[in-house]
């Protein structure tokens, strides 16, 4: 399995063998520009200066968008069978969703007066 | 594996096949990626706890240097994202010096990375941050978040550049598979995938 081998065998059929590469080489460039376009939406949606809940709701979702991206088309998830998503994917996501039960605490922290203070 | 020595070939016991249907170390990668993923998740919770729960939360990032450092940053770990894929084409292709190839060039971008992020801290650290200090008299707890945050990430980053490294070294010289860079690449790509949330989540949020 060396470059060697391959491309003596390719030698005769090199230009139809550079043409099968571009396919999946220009649609991963189109998926990585997606991607950059997307980090300079959330610069500018920053920029705007939307009220913080907007703004915190903006940016959670263009992240997911290219976390989605990433894990479909660059970590191939698309190509394994249903069942590898829905278990890695689907508990990692059920364990976050867990994980917001911390908020109400965190708010509870702006009631918080000590003894004596209005 | 038992060898049948009268007829000298071996036979495998048939295994069932895997319900995911992937190898073994791409099925552990994703068990570490989806560990890993909640130990992030759970940090970057921390934070959100801290943020919410302080009145007096620092807001200490320009548009220039941080924010333009920090797009230069992602910028680069995306686009070693996309040398690390082209790498996991050419090693399945079997085109193993150009895999090779393409795995230096991520290598090289991941150091850009770190080299970027570590100029960043050390910035930081001459004007007066600390894990524990906040030069701008907000709260202390900044700091922690920030390079709690951003240094884990950093470790998962210099991680995979050594991992890349080894494996580069070693799939040249043929003793390793083309899955093995393939599931290198899924780490990688999870460390880009990692940092798609840091960075609006700790430098955007955090713009002045």
């Amino acid at each position: 399995m060396t470059d060697h081998g391959s491309a003596a065998g390719a030698a005769g059929n090199a230009p139809s063998s550079a043409r099968a590469r571009l396919g999946p080489r220009a649609k991963s460039i189109m998926i990585w520009i997606g991607m950059l376009v997307i980090v300079v939406l959330e610069v500018v949606a920053t920029y705007l200066r939307p009220s913080m809940p907007a703004l915190l709701s903006a940016l959670l979702v263009l992240a997911a968008i290219q976390a989605a991206f990433a894990l479909i088309y660059f970590m191939h998830l698309r190509y394994e069978r249903a069942i590898l998503g829905w278990s890695m994917v689907g508990g990692l996501l059920f364990v976050l969703s867990m994980m917001n039960q911390i908020w109400p605490d965190a708010l509870r922290v702006f009631r918080l007066r000590l003894p004596g203070q209005p | 594996m038992e060898v049948d020595m009268a007829h000298g070939a071996s036979h495998v016991p048939e295994l069932e096949a895997s319900p995911f249907g992937v190898e073994t170390r791409k099925l552990v990668m994703w068990l570490f990626i989806i560990a890993d993923a909640v130990t992030f998740g759970v940090i970057l919770f921390g934070y959100g706890f801290l943020r919410v729960g302080s009145p007096n939360w620092t807001k200490p990032f320009d548009f220039a240097p941080t924010i333009v450092n920090g797009m230069v940053m992602t910028a680069v770990l995306l686009t070693s994202s996309l040398t690390m894929l082209f790498a996991v084409e050419a090693a399945r292709a079997e085109r193993r010096m150009e895999s090779v190839r393409w795995l230096w060039i991520t290598i090289v971008l991941g150091v850009l990375f770190a080299t970027l992020h570590l100029r960043e801290w050390f910035a930081m650290f001459r004007e007066g941050w600390s894990p524990s200090r906040n030069p701008l008299g907000g709260s202390v707890m900044f700091g922690g978040a920030f390079f709690g945050v951003t240094g884990l990430h950093l470790l998962h980053v210099l991680g995979g550049v050594v991992a890349m490294v080894v494996v580069a070294t070693k799939f040249r010289r043929g003793r390793l598979q083309p899955g093995h860079v393939e599931t290198t690449g899924l780490y990688w790509h999870f460390v880009d995938l990692v940092w798609m949330f840091v960075f609006p989540l700790v430098y955007l949020l955090n713009a002045r």
